[in-house]
């Protein structure tokens, strides 16, 4: 039975096609701002994709602020206050974060700093609320194309506070910013794209506005996945990736995290590998829990997988069963791009059982810790030789 | 109250950070505004010769200006129906008149991709290029006007890029269509583009 008690905020305007880099100037201007600072992450903008940026602001009114490019593997406090310093002393008045997650959220502290004119994030991280109106705040996805910056949440010295005034105003999607990631980068972000997407449907108090985001995203990942990993480069398999990957994180901002992306992101703070691996991983045996523990899917799932025609050609009582074999294949295919598996990784088990403790002991995750270790060691059996 | 004071633990060398003014690109406005100017002469030549452009704008009012361009810094169109009930071309200076209704594409790159015919004018509304002042039955009305205008302007080849519908012959004959067309590039060019174009210097 559809659920109708829900809530659900979608805040960015997300701009995705052709010059749509070029419509950032006119959407500053309808937020009053006109003096951006650019904050990039170098990793993200090893291809240049800062030049199209700059490039975009041609024959328009904006000056931009500042290029703030020392960002690198670690988003921390001390950059933040040196990146508001450079907002403050340039006269800035709204902020583009190019790049992945790390640029975004560093933006974001940023953008706490200098609107409620404090250098101390930690009541914020403790759990008070934002008391003035921030910046316009614009994302650029660049490099990655997992989208978790399109999602309310700042992590900052591996703290986090949630709020939904800190979801982009604008989201530009531009297939100038998505060119040259190679195949296991493309793979690991659809995986955080797919996991998004999954938790998001699986998740308690689902709406319909949910579902249809998450739909959304399921049908452009299952059909844009083969393409984009057989050749990275190709423009429209790669926004379209984008587009499934930042329409699942709005999707997944508006339910509880799933253990994937709390396990996740706990391993990859422990071992510095990156998150979309541990993903990758992670997902396929979690799906496979997930139907142990709760049963088949609702059908719709094979809808957004598969798409109206396969959904049409299913007999009812299967289409359950068909969605989540359609969701493990994908998973799967994910899988086995990466190329690895959790054992070759070789992560010391006390790393594994110290990042579980730490993900159940997250206030928003609502696991235990011995439910994360059996995740683990499924993905750990589940794994391809 | 000093709003520096809260980062002064960490200042930035802003040296390393220099502030980037956009440059301006006058191969692409120039040729925006030849392409506007060709356009705003046609459309006067059009609402005389042309008896579907003529009707839409009958239904407009007099005095009704019209300005068509490029944001935020031009070039742009304007155009003004007169007490006669025509509709003048007044050249590419906005303050020629007080725009009842102003039409501009966002940004330079997107008006090279209309004014290029990569993208017909409904696709570009559909891709929310253009903003619009004033009223929109009156904005979608003058891009009828315009598709029809580039209908005779342009060959139909390209024609059938830049419009929604091209026409087809039970609608305008071929013969009227190329008659039109001779009559309106005779009038666009001729007789009144010196009168515009010394006006506007």
């Amino acid at each position: 039975m559809p659920q109708f008690d829900y809530a659900f905020l979608s805040h960015p305007k997300i701009i995705s096609g052709a010059c749509s880099l070029e419509n950032i100037p006119a959407e500053l201007a309808a937020n009053n701002a006109c003096k951006p600072l650019i904050i990039t992450d170098r990793p993200a903008v090893a291809q240049k994709p800062d030049r199209f940026l700059i490039r975009a602001f041609d024959d328009s009114d904006c000056l931009i602020g500042a290029v703030f490019n020392r960002l690198e593997n670690y988003a921390g406090i001390s950059l933040a206050w040196q990146a508001a310093d450079i907002f403050v002393r340039r006269g800035c008045d709204a902020l583009i974060a190019l790049g992945g997650p790390l640029s975004a959220d560093l933006a974001r502290a940023v953008n706490i700093l200098v609107s409620e004119n404090t250098p101390d994030l930690s009541a914020f991280f403790k759990g008070a609320a934002l008391n003035k109106k921030l910046y316009p705040f614009v994302l650029v996805p660049a490099g990655d194309l997992h989208g978790t910056g399109a999602g309310n949440t700042l992590i900052l010295d591996y703290q986090r506070f949630c709020s939904e005034f800190l979801a982009p105003d604008v989201i530009v999607l531009d297939k100038r910013m998505l060119r040259g990631q190679p195949a296991p980068q493309t793979a690991q972000s659809a995986a955080i794209a797919a996991d998004n997407a999954w938790s998001a449907l699986a998740g308690p108090n689902p709406g319909p506005i949910r579902d249809a985001f998450v739909h959304t995203a399921l049908r452009l990942l299952n059909q844009n996945i083969d393409a984009a990993l057989a050749a990275p480069g190709r423009d429209k398999p790669c926004l379209a990736m984008a587009n499934a990957a930042v329409i699942a994180a709005i999707a997944a901002a508006n339910a509880a995290p799933g253990i994937v992306r709390v396990v996740s992101e706990e391993l990859a703070r422990m071992t510095r590998i990156r998150r979309g691996v541990f993903t990758g991983l992670l997902a396929p045996a979690a799906l496979e829990k997930s139907l142990e523990q709760n049963g088949p899917p609702r059908p719709e799932l094979l809808l957004a997988v598969a798409g109206m025609e396969s959904y049409a050609a299913t007999p009812e009582k299967q289409r359950p069963a068909r969605g989540a074999d359609m969701l493990k294949a994908l998973f799967d295919k994910i899988q086995n791009s990466l190329g690895q598996s959790l054992e070759s990784l070789q992560i010391p088990f006390y790393q594994i059982r110290q990042a579980c403790e730490n993900a159940a002991s997250r206030p928003d995750a609502g696991i235990t810790a011995a439910e994360a270790l059996d995740l683990a060691g499924r993905a750990w059996k589940g794994a391809p030789e | 109250m000093n709003r520096f004071t809260p980062f002064s633990t960490a200042p930035a060398d802003l040296g390393h950070y220099p502030e980037i003014r956009p440059k301006t690109s006058y191969f692409r406005k120039t040729y925006i505004a030849v392409m506007l100017l060709v356009v705003g002469r046609g459309l006067e030549a059009a609402a005389r010769v042309d008896p579907t452009v003529r009707r839409i704008f009958q239904h407009l009012p007099d005095g009704f200006c019209l300005c068509l361009g490029v944001g935020p810094a031009g070039p742009w169109m304007i155009a003004k129906k007169d007490k006669k009930g025509r509709l003048r071309y007044l050249g590419w200076r906005r303050r020629a008149a007080r725009a009842h209704l102003r039409l501009a594409i966002k940004n330079l790159a997107s008006a090279m991709r209309v004014f290029t015919f990569q993208e017909s004018t409904a696709q570009a509304f559909n891709y929310d290029r253009f903003t619009v002042e004033g009223s929109l039955p009156q904005a979608l009305a003058f891009m009828r006007a315009l598709d029809r205008v580039e209908v005779y302007l342009l060959p139909k080849v390209i024609a059938r890029l830049a419009v929604k519908r091209y026409p087809g012959s039970s609608e305008l004959p071929g013969w009227k269509k190329h008659l039109n067309r001779i009559r309106i590039y005779l009038r666009a060019f001729f007789p009144d583009l010196i009168r515009v174009i010394y006006k506007n210097i």
